[in-house]
């Protein structure tokens, strides 16, 4: 008995309840129909629905670079990097028929002449901020100064990944200095090559640097390669 | 209760005045025109504070603040203007910018580094004072721009910062925040104008009136454009428009950016950019970094097609054409600050030393300090190749000096000298702050500042794999080893 009058009860203030929900949310809608700020709550939402549902919007997915292929490509741009023959225009040409967007920019004052820098603005297969600089000469040649690029890697696979791009690189070298996640290599007389893995050290020094951003996730997962001439 | 509450907020918003007509609205391009939205709001907190001497200190001029690393001091001039970036750890201590300084009068040639407009440094709250009820002296040059556009007669005129009680008055207009002054001339007040916080060329012109500002130092130009680094992207839209900065949803605005504000792309191992639905096509967003947006969000997601270099973009133009006008002459000092703690003409440090087993020679002087320590201006000049990429993860400037001779500074870190750009063009004076000394990745050697001198009677890259010398360099190389000691005479060390 004390139960079903409970219940009873517990019914009939639910449908008090409603009954006011009802009445209350009436007139609120009446009050606000017309409000301008209600129509456009009304088609964001309407349209954040629906873009949900046709996926109007893309994250695009992420494509899986294949080392190999990365490494393969990479080679093939920078083998000839140390050799006297090598200058920006050759550099264009490789970079353009792997069909990336390539920009050149040249920083030129009357007193050291024009220092050409290259870059390709989108990131490719596991291979990201591409920059070069090369130093020109009034009667038109230049001469590879910095190459650099980040590769996805990791400690254990930094051997690997240096070891393939050697492989590739003709001429001579020689590992003159490593160190756990460092290598650097001469390359003939003018060039060194380096490979480091980014370390939470290199993080907080590259925080000014003038050409590429790099995150906290970026640590230990990153291998940066570089290829300089001998300026010291 | 809760009723008496609310009416008496009610009534109180309602009835704040509203304190009346804004003549001038200043940001960092000059000055602003659409002002129709602009709101007004107080602030309890000083957005300006003088840096004073304290009493017991009264005959010095000059202010000492640490640099942010501690590794060495600023000194700055009596009554110059600087904002509070932050607290510091210490207690009783402030992160400062400085706005304006007082010139060089008494450290003209001094062991001390100046600081400047733009440097950041950690000073005692008890040398700051606020700039409420003082009044504030105005440079020449911007007496003159205010009596023009203001239409007044040419009185002298002084500003003081806009209060009631204990609040400051603040507009905020599309995405900035003005600082309202009162300016007053002889004595009366005419106008009230309100200065953007980030217009630091203007703030530039304002000091405290205690300091005379008449001969303290060249009034620096109320618009003075930089060429940019050629790799600095910018943000590609009218100047004086704004862009919005997404989230990586591209639905939620994180906030506005200027047209022609420094960028740099962010790129990931894949797909950097994102698509989304803009009718008939796609619209991509790329992240980029807004390096010139110290403190809180300074990165985002804006529409790809917007990502340019300056020459790119036709709303850019060229900027101001570098002007290789020579400066007074002056004896040139050492690059560091302190002396260097290995011989610079011994060994491998030394000029002419062998690398490469013999094949090749070394260009410069290493010049062995601690690793972040000061790297300084060794006469006036100007930047003509800002930061680049040098050697081992270290970076280099190169400065044509007033002398004529041009200077590669070399093997120095990529943290910028008070937080601000050492672009192209750039005039230096001498001791400026140059960079930092730096350290290759090789584990090789100390850290040092690797520099190179020429003459400057060559042209062209300094950097020649082909030149007949064995240095690799141009033919107007210098030995700085002589030089080097000569300027040694001339600095008075830290």
């Amino acid at each position: 008995m004390g139960i079903k009058y409970a219940l009873a009860l517990k019914k009939k203030t639910l449908t008090f309840l409603v009954l006011i929900l009802v009445f209350f949310g009436f007139f609120f809608f009446i009050s606000i129909k017309d409000n301008p700020s209600f129509a456009k709550f009304i088609t964001y939402n309407k349209s954040r629905f629906f873009s949900k549902l046709n996926t109007s919007f893309t994250a695009k997915k992420k494509n899986r670079p294949d080392p190999k292929k990365t490494l393969k490509k990479i080679s093939s741009i920078i083998s000839e990097a140390s050799l006297s023959s090598f200058n920006s225009l050759s550099l264009i040409n490789k970079l353009e028929n792997l069909g990336l967007k390539v920009t050149v920019a040249a920083d030129e004052n009357e007193t050291t002449g024009a220092l050409k820098m290259i870059r390709v603005q989108e990131s490719f297969e596991g291979l990201r901020y591409f920059h070069a600089q090369f130093f020109s000469f009034s009667e038109g040649k230049d001469q590879l100064q910095h190459l650099s690029f980040d590769l996805k890697g990791s400690r254990d696979n930094l051997k690997e990944i240096s070891e393939s791009i050697m492989e590739q690189i003709p001429g001579t070298k020689r590992l003159t200095y490593s160190r756990l996640g460092y290598e650097l290599y001469q390359l003939g007389e003018d060039y060194v090559i380096w490979f480091k893995l980014l370390t939470e050290k290199d993080f907080v020094k590259l925080k000014n640097d003038p050409f590429k951003v790099y995150k906290t996730s970026d640590i230990g997962k990153v291998i940066r390669v570089a290829i300089e001439e001998e300026i010291h | 209760m809760l009723k008496v509450l609310f009416f008496s907020l009610f009534f109180s918003l309602i009835c704040i005045p509203s304190y009346g007509r804004v003549d001038l609205f200043l940001n960092q391009d000059g000055i602003v025109n659409d002002t129709a939205s602009c709101r007004e709001s107080r602030t309890k907190s000083s957005p300006f504070s003088f840096a004073l001497t304290k009493k017991s200190e009264s005959n010095s001029m000059k202010i000492k603040i640490a640099s942010e690393s501690l590794k060495f001091n600023y000194v700055i001039s009596e009554g110059s203007l600087v904002s509070i970036v932050s607290n510091f750890t210490k207690q009783n201590y402030k992160l400062i910018r400085v706005l304006s300084y007082q010139g060089e009068r008494g450290v003209e040639l001094s062991s001390e580094l100046l600081g400047r407009r733009g440097t950041i440094g950690i000073i005692k709250q008890s040398n700051l004072i606020s700039l409420k009820e003082r009044e504030i002296s105005i440079s020449k040059r911007l007496q003159a721009f205010l009596s023009e556009n203001l239409s007044l007669e040419n009185k002298k005129l002084t500003l003081e910062i806009t209060s009631e009680k204990d609040f400051y008055l603040v507009h905020h207009c599309k995405q900035e925040e003005y600082i309202l002054f009162s300016v007053y001339a002889e004595g009366d007040l005419v106008r009230t104008i309100g200065i953007s916080r980030e217009a630091s060329n203007f703030l530039a012109h304002l000091r405290y009136k205690a300091v005379t500002f008449d001969n303290l130092e060249n009034e620096p130009a109320l618009f003075k454009e930089r060429k940019l680094n050629p790799f600095s992207y910018i943000v590609c839209s009218e100047k004086d428009r704004f862009i919005s900065v997404y989230d990586k949803n591209i639905e939620k605005t994180f906030f506005r950016a200027k047209g022609h504000e420094p960028i740099i792309p962010i790129q990931t191992f894949s797909e950097s950019s994102v698509a989304k639905e803009d009718g008939d096509t796609y619209k991509y967003y790329q992240e980029v970094k807004f390096p010139n947006r110290p403190g809180g969000r300074n990165s985002g997601w804006i529409d790809r097609d917007l990502i340019l270099l300056p020459h790119e973009c036709r709303s850019a133009g060229e900027g101001n054409p570098f002007v290789n006008d020579p400066d007074q002459f002056l004896d040139s000092i050492f690059p560091t600050l302190k002396r260097v703690v290995r011989p610079y003409d011994e060994g491998a440090r030394s000029f002419g030393a062998r690398r490469g087993g013999g094949k090749r020679l070394h260009a410069g002087n290493d010049l062995y300090r601690l690793k972040d320590d000061p790297v300084v201006a060794v006469n006036n000049g100007r930047i003509i190749r800002s930061l680049y990429y040098f050697y081992l993860d270290t970076y280099a400037i190169e400065v044509k000096h007033s002398n004529g001779q041009v200077a590669r500074y070399g093997e120095i870190t990529a943290q910028k000298p008070g937080g601000q750009e050492l672009s192209i063009g750039t005039e230096i004076k001498r001791q400026d702050l140059l960079g930092f000394v730096g350290k290759v990745n090789s584990d090789c050697c100390h850290p040092m500042l690797h520099f190179e001198l020429f003459s400057g009677k060559g042209a062209g890259a300094l950097s020649r794999r082909e030149a007949k010398n064995k240095y690799k360099r141009r033919w107007d190389l210098l030995n700085p080893t002589n030089f080097l000691k000569e300027w040694e005479l001339n600095t008075l060390w830290h």
